[in-house]
C-alpha cells in the first residue's frame, strides 16, 4: 500500500462521505455543508493528481463562490426540516436503485477492464502550462467561454433584479 | 511569443459568430444606456447581426477551409448549412417575438440579448471541431434557452417551464459530460479529428471505455433532443414557456445538438460495423421507434395545442434519428430546415391566436375561428398539414428524402415503423383544423392582432414550407454537392 | 513532488483532529441532562416570540451571482499573469478581448442598477 494509495483512499472517502451526508441529511443547510466537505476533498485529490491550479480554483470558486450561492439561495426559500413532504412517488426507488446499480456495474466493469497506461512523466497540470494551454491551443474555448460568463450576468439579473415599480 | 500562424487563427472562419455576438453586445448596450422606455430598436439591432452572420456563411459557402481555431473550428458543409438553419430560426422567433415583447411590456433589451447569445452557442456547436466547443456551444444555449422559458417572471407556468428545463437539462448535460471524459479517457485527446483517428488505428486505452463513454454521450444528447425515453421534460417545459421562446426551443437548440449529435456519431465514430457502430446504431433504432410511437399516441389525448406541438416535437425528433441512424447528415439538415420552418410557423400562428399571455391555448378554444380569422386558421392548417406530411408540402419532402435514405441504409422495419406513425399522426394534426372550420363557436370571437413583423415571419414560413415542398430540387442537389465534399463523408462513401 | 505537500496535510489533519477531538471530549465528558428551558434558544430572558429568520432579500443573490461571475473572470486571468511574457503581444490582446467583453458586461450591469444597494 503506497502512500499515494492511502491518499487517494483518504480524499475518496471525504469525497464519497460528503456525497452521501448531502443525501442523507434532512437540514438543508447540513447538505450544503457537506457538499463543502466534498469539494474540499475533490480539490485535495486534484492536488494529488498534479492539478494544483484546478484544486486551487475547485476551492476558490466552487467551495467559496458557488456554494456561498447555494446557502443563500437555501436562506432565501426558507426551507425547514419538517416542511419535506412525503414523496408519492416513492414507487421509484423500485425501479431507480436497480437501475443505477446496473450503470454502476457497467462503469465498474469497464474501469477494470482499462488498460491504465503509466502517466507520461510530465509535470503535470501547472498553472504556466494551463496559462500557455488557455491562450494558444484554447483560445476560442477561452473568448467562448467569455460569451458564456456575459450571457449569465445577463440572464441572472433579469431573473434576480427587484420590481422598482 | 507563441507561433501565431500554427495556430491558423481565421477570423474569416468566425465572422458569423462574431456579427451575433457583436448584436448582443449592441443590444446590451443600447439597453443599458437607452432613456426609460420600451427598447423599440432591439430587435432590429438583432436582425441586422443575424443578416450579418448570414453574409458572413454565404461568403464561406463553397470554399475549402482547413479547420481553423488549433482545430477548435471546422469550416465543412455541415457546419454552413446547419448555420443557415440556426440563423433562419434565429430571425423568425425574433420577429415572432417582438409583438409578444411589445403586448406584455416584457424587456425587450434583455430577451434579444439572450437570443443572441443562444445563436452564438449554436453555431459554435455546429462548426465544433473538438468536445470542449461542442461542451462550451451547447451550455451557452442551453443555459440562454433556461432563463428565456422563464421569461415572464410573474406567470407560474413559465416560471414551472424553466424550472423543469433547467433541472434535467443540467442532469442531461452532467451524463454527457461524464461520456467526453470518458471518451477523452480512452482516446486521449478531445479533439474528433484525433479521436477518429484513434479510433482507427486503434490506439484507444480501452475499447470498454469508449463504449460506455459513447454511450453516456447519447444519452446526453436524446436527452437534449427531447426522444423517448427522455422526453419527459418536453410538454411542461414547451406549455409553460412564452410561444414565440417554445417555437425557437423547438427548433433552434434540437437543430443544434442534432448537429452535435451527427458531428460525433456520424463523423467521427467509425460506421464500419463494428461493435461501436453496431451499439450506437441498435440504441438509436429502439429511440426513434420509442419516440415515433410515445409522441404519436400521446399527442392524440392532448387538449391543450402547445402541447400537442410538443408530443408531435418528440415524434419528429424520432424521424430525424433516422437520418442519424442512416449515417447521412444532408438528409438530417433538410429534414431539419423543413421542420424548423413549419413548427416555427405553427408555434408562431399559436402565439398570436393564445392572445396576449398565452391565455387560450386550449384545441377548443379556438372553435369556429376558421371563418371569422381566416388568414390565420388557413395558416395554421398549411403548417399542421406539413408537420403531417401531406404532398406538396416541406414536411413530405422532409421525410420522403430522409426516409429513402434510411431505406437504401438497410433499415427497412424503421422506415416502415416511421411510415406507419407518420400516417396515424395525422389524425391529431387534423383536428385543430376540424375544430376551427367545422365547430361552432358560442363565445364572441373578436381576431387577433397581427403586427408586421409577424406577417413578415409568417410569409417566411409559408414560404419556406412551400417551396421546399414542390421545388426542393435545387436545395437537394446542392447538399449532395456538398456532401460528397465532406472529408468524412467521403471516407464513409468510400467505405460502402 | 507530492511530498511538498505534506505539512499541508498534516495541518489538515491536526485541525481536523483537534476540532473533532474537542467535539468528542465535550460529548462524553460533559453531563447530559436537557430540559424543555435549556433547549430553547437565548432571547435576553424572555422567551422568543417568532422564529430568528426572516424574509430573505433576493439582493444578496444578486451579488452573489455577480461575485461568482467576476471571480471566474480572475481565475482565467491568473494563468495568463503568470505566462504572460512568453506570449507577448499576442497573449495581451487576447486577454484584452476577454477582459473588454467582461467590462461590456460590468457596464452592463452597473447602468442597470444591479450594483444598487437601496
Amino acid at each position: 500500500m503506497t502512500f499515494e494509495q492511502i491518499l487517494f483512499i483518504l480524499f475518496a472517502g471525504i469525497v464519497v462521505g460528503g456525497a452521501a451526508s448531502v443525501l442523507l441529511q434532512r437540514n438543508p443547510l447540513y447538505s450544503a455543508f457537506s457538499l463543502i466537505t466534498t469539494f474540499v476533498g475533490l480539490a485535495c485529490l486534484y492536488v494529488t493528481l498534479k492539478a494544483q491550479f484546478l484544486g486551487v480554483v475547485q476551492i476558490v470558486v466552487y467551495a467559496g463562490a458557488i456554494m456561498m450561492l447555494f446557502v443563500f439561495v437555501i436562506m432565501l426559500l426558507n426551507i425547514r426540516d419538517e416542511d419535506t413532504a412525503v414523496d408519492p412517488n416513492r414507487f421509484l426507488v423500485y425501479l431507480t436503485i436497480p437501475l443505477g446499480a446496473i450503470l454502476l456495474g457497467a462503469l465498474l466493469y469497464v474501469v477494470t477492464k482499462v488498460n491504465l497506461a503509466q502517466p507520461t512523466g510530465d509535470e503535470g497540470g501547472t498553472v504556466e502550462r494551463i496559462g500557455t494551454n488557455l491562450l494558444t491551443k484554447y483560445l476560442l474555448p477561452f473568448e467562448a467561454t467569455s460569451v458564456l460568463i456575459l450571457m449569465a450576468v445577463v440572464g441572472a439579473l433579469h431573473l434576480a433584479k427587484r420590481e422598482k415599480e | 511569443m507563441p507561433n501565431v500562424q500554427e495556430l491558423n487563427l481565421n477570423y474569416n472562419a468566425i465572422l458569423p459568430e462574431l456579427c451575433v455576438i457583436g448584436a448582443g453586445l449592441a443590444i446590451m448596450m443600447y439597453d443599458a444606456f437607452a432613456p426609460k422606455g420600451p427598447r423599440r430598436l432591439a430587435g432590429w439591432i438583432a436582425l441586422a447581426g443575424l443578416a450579418g452572420a448570414t453574409y458572413s456563411v454565404w461568403r464561406l459557402w463553397g470554399l475549402e477551409t482547413a479547420p481553423s481555431f488549433n482545430g477548435m473550428l471546422l469550416t465543412d458543409p455541415l457546419r454552413l448549412t446547419f448555420s443557415i438553419v440556426f440563423l433562419l430560426v434565429a430571425a423568425v422567433s425574433v420577429m415572432f417575438s417582438m409583438q409578444m415583447l411589445d403586448d406584455e411590456r416584457l424587456p425587450a433589451g434583455e430577451y434579444f440579448t439572450l437570443l443572441m447569445f443562444g445563436t452564438v452557442g449554436m453555431l459554435l456547436m455546429g462548426g465544433a471541431g473538438d468536445l470542449a466547443m461542442l461542451f462550451l456551444g451547447l451550455e451557452t444555449l442551453s443555459i440562454t434557452t433556461y432563463v428565456l422559458a422563464g421569461f415572464r417572471r410573474g406567470d407560474l407556468r413559465s416560471n414551472e417551464s424553466a424550472l423543469k428545463y433547467f433541472i434535467l437539462g443540467s442532469f442531461s448535460t452532467g451524463f454527457l459530460l461524464y461520456g467526453m471524459a470518458l471518451t477523452y479517457g480512452a482516446t486521449k485527446t478531445t479533439n474528433l479529428a484525433g479521436i477518429q483517428e484513434a479510433i482507427a488505428t486503434g490506439a484507444l486505452t480501452s475499447p470498454g471505455l469508449l463504449t460506455v463513454g459513447a454511450a453516456l454521450m447519447l444519452v446526453g444528447f436524446c436527452f437534449k433532443i427531447a426522444t423517448a425515453p427522455f422526453h419527459f421534460w418536453a410538454p411542461d417545459v414547451y406549455q409553460g414557456a412564452p410561444t414565440p421562446v417554445t417555437a425557437f426551443m423547438a427548433a433552434g437548440p434540437k437543430a443544434a445538438a442534432f448537429a452535435a449529435m451527427l458531428r460525433i456519431f456520424v463523423m467521427t465514430f467509425p460506421a464500419d460495423g463494428g461493435d461501436l457502430s453496431r451499439a450506437t446504431t441498435g440504441v438509436l433504432v429502439i429511440v426513434a421507434i420509442m419516440s415515433m410511437i410515445v409522441g404519436n399516441v400521446a399527442a392524440i389525448r392532448q387538449t391543450d395545442i402547445k402541447r400537442m406541438l410538443a408530443y408531435s416535437s418528440i415524434a419528429h425528433a424520432g424521424y430525424a434519428l433516422l437520418g442519424v441512424v442512416a449515417g447521412d447528415w444532408t438528409s438530417v439538415m433538410f429534414y431539419l430546415l423543413t421542420y424548423a420552418v413549419m413548427n416555427l410557423g405553427a408555434f408562431g400562428v399559436v402565439s398570436l391566436l393564445a392572445r396576449v399571455g398565452d391565455e387560450k391555448t386550449d384545441i377548443e378554444d379556438f372553435a369556429g375561428i376558421g371563418f371569422k380569422s381566416f388568414g390565420l386558421a388557413m395558416l395554421l392548417t398549411v403548417f399542421l398539414l406539413s408537420l403531417g406530411g401531406i404532398p406538396l408540402t416541406a414536411g413530405f419532402m422532409g421525410k420522403l428524402v430522409i426516409f429513402k435514405q434510411c431505406w437504401q441504409a438497410g433499415h427497412t422495419t424503421l422506415v416502415i415503423v416511421a411510415a406507419l406513425n407518420s400516417a396515424v399522426s395525422l389524425y391529431y394534426y387534423l383536428r385543430p383544423v376540424v375544430v376551427m372550420f367545422f365547430r361552432e363557436r358560442e363565445e364572441e370571437f373578436v381576431p387577433p392582432r397581427v403586427s408586421t413583423m409577424a406577417e413578415v415571419a409568417l410569409t417566411l414560413a409559408l414560404f419556406g414550407v412551400i417551396y421546399l415542398g414542390v421545388f426542393p430540387g435545387r436545395l437537394l442537389s446542392e447538399l449532395d454537392r456538398l456532401a460528397k465534399r465532406t472529408p468524412a463523408a467521403a471516407q464513409l462513401n468510400s467505405q460502402r | 513532488m507530492l511530498a511538498e505537500y505534506l505539512p499541508t496535510l498534516l495541518f489538515l489533519i491536526v485541525a481536523t483532529g483537534i476540532g473533532i477531538a474537542l467535539i468528542l471530549i465535550g460529548n462524553f465528558l460533559g453531563p447530559k441532562r436537557p430540559s424543555p428551558e435549556k433547549l430553547s434558544p437565548y432571547e435576553c430572558g424572555f422567551n422568543a416570540f417568532e422564529d430568528a429568520r426572516m424574509q430573505f432579500d433576493v439582493r444578496y443573490y444578486l451579488i452573489a451571482i455577480l461575485f461568482i461571475v467576476f471571480d471566474l473572470e480572475i481565475a482565467f486571468v491568473y494563468p495568463w499573469a503568470l505566462v504572460f511574457r512568453e506570449l507577448g503581444v499576442f497573449g495581451l490582446i487576447e486577454m484584452g478581448v476577454f477582459l473588454a467583453l467582461l467590462f461590456i458586461g460590468f457596464i452592463y450591469v452597473w447602468k442597470k442598477g444591479a450594483l444598487e444597494w437601496e
